[in-house]
């Protein structure tokens, strides 16, 4: 396998096609050289098929090509692997991950990227660890983390800039379940880190644009309170969300759709403030939330220049 | 005050970092009007602002937004209904280091209370590294009794940084229209 893996895109739908970009950006988190070619080059080393698509069903792969076919049921095929519609983007990045190291030879040129593939993005462990109210020691890419589910607790020995200096870094951790008397003991020395200090920035190096089991699309979503970031993690979207999903309930998707702000960025904002406790879940019948008070044209003017003028983001 | 057109206005109780804010974002070094403290402000810090402070910012179109901070002190207070008039938003800092932040906010949430339902409001918490107590969850419990979910930051004032932050949060809240 060449060190950078190219990757085409045949007969995907809008959605799936957003739902590569975001796993092929996962992917670059752990250290794996991918390149997702432009629409109409089928030319990559992997293709990424949708088998309900034209495109899809009269495709013919080149000789050397590996082929992730996306279909309603399940195949098989020489140097051809499946994934069930609808697609997710972990189990997308994980299907991936496989093409890719199934294809290097033994002695594989990128032994780094073979061992990160164990790890998940710290974002998700640390979201699950919490909502699952699990202890749980994240460990990988120089990062060591207690997490301590049940009160949202964080503990390190590394100071928090350090952290975060990591966090940015990318790459993955294993996260392991601890009982109370060992997560006790590997707590020893460390010192308590506020999650809002980190899962921010876990979020911005890590997301994966998940919706997590039990939840849905047309669920509707509030914040009971605004959450806290830092200068360096103030997305204009997560602003954004905040204020409109404190103003009102809505579902996941109008909350996109207001906010100007792609899906899997609101999956993982979401996925945060489950993490943070700050969400209430209705899953009440949804009407299009009552229309916000627009500001008049002159007066959005006004906000925008200010924005600009202070050099936001 | 109407005639100078668009206003942010940043309020507090005296010390909390109102002129500090202000120096962060204006063009120009804040317009004071402060006086020797003689009072108990003296214990926090040698003047004291009596009407306002005043800066500004030039936008793209050659237009002004207008920076204005409140007198910290109540006997002044009558400048706080003026100052508000045809303003933006407001900017609410609180010191963390005081004896009750929560109940500080409270009162000044309840005084610009007409002000901050018209437009909208930010909390920047200063002074967080020097108190004993963790006064954001504070603060947030109580907006979350009042049901007011407004966005709160821990700040330090002199980092423009994090007063941009501070701004950019109430722009969205403005743009939202609540």
């Amino acid at each position: 396998m060449p060190s950078t893996v190219s990757i085409s895109a045949i007969g995907l739908t809008h959605q799936e096609n957003t739902v590569l970009g975001v796993a092929v950006n996962l992917l670059s988190a752990f250290e794996v050289a991918v390149h997702l070619l432009p629409a109409g080059d089928a030319g990559g080393h992997i293709a990424v098929v949708n088998s309900e698509s034209d495109a899809g069903r009269h495709y013919v792969p080149a000789p050397f090509q590996k082929q992730l076919v996306l279909a309603e049921r399940e195949g098989r095929g020489d140097n051809r692997q499946y994934l069930l519609k609808p697609i997710r983007v972990q189990a997308l990045k994980d299907a991936l991950l496989e093409l890719i190291a199934a294809a290097a030879p033994a002695a594989n040129d990128r032994p780094a990227a073979a061992k990160q593939a164990r790890g998940t993005p710290l974002f998700y462990s640390l979201v699950d660890a919490i909502i699952e109210h699990r202890l749980v020691r994240l460990k990988g890419s120089g990062i060591q983390l207690m997490v301590h589910g049940p009160s949202r607790s964080l503990y390190a020995q590394a100071a928090v800039a350090d952290l975060v200096t990591l966090i940015e870094g990318g790459g993955g951790v294993q996260a392991d379940t601890l009982g109370e008397a060992d997560f006790m003991q590997a707590c020893r020395g460390a010192r308590e880190v506020k999650l809002q200090d980190l899962l921010w920035t876990a979020a911005r190096h890590g997301g994966v644009g998940e919706l997590r089991p039990g939840h849905s699309l047309e669920q509707r979503v509030r914040l009971t309170l605004w959450p806290r970031f830092a200068p360096r993690d103030s997305k204009p979207e997560y602003l954004r969300l905040s204020a409109a999903l404190t103003a009102q309930p809505m579902t996941l998707q109008q909350a996109a759709d207001r906010c100007a702000a792609p899906l899997p960025l609101v999956l993982d904002f979401f996925n945060a403030a489950l993490a943070l406790g700050i969400v209430e879940v209705s899953a009440a019948p949804v009407a299009p939330p009552p229309a916000p008070k627009k500001p008049s044209g002159q007066r959005a003017g006004l906000l925008a220049m200010i924005a600009r003028r202070l050099a936001f983001r | 005050m109407q005639s100078l057109g668009n206003k942010l206005i940043f309020a507090g109780p005296v010390g909390v970092g109102k002129t500090t804010a202000i120096s962060a974002l204006s063009e120009i070094p804040p317009v004071c009007t402060d006086v020797a403290a003689t009072d108990e402000t003296l214990a926090r810090k040698a003047t004291t602002t009596v009407a306002m402070d005043y800066g500004f910012m030039t936008l793209e179109d050659g237009s002004q937004i207008h920076l204005y901070g409140t007198p910290g002190q109540d006997r002044f207070d009558f400048m706080w209904e003026i100052l508000t008039r045809g303003g933006l938003g407001l900017v609410l800092l609180v010191d963390a280091t005081s004896s009750d932040p929560a109940a500080d906010l409270e009162r000044y949430l309840d005084a610009f209370g007409d002000f901050i339902r018209s437009a909208g409001a930010v909390i920047g918490i200063t002074r967080s590294d020097l108190a004993n107590q963790d006064v954001y969850s504070a603060i947030q419990q109580r907006l979350r009794q009042r049901d007011q979910p407004l966005p709160v930051f821990e700040i330090d004032a002199r980092r423009p940084e994090e007063v941009r932050l501070l701004i950019e949060a109430l722009l969205a809240v403005l743009a939202t229209g609540e």
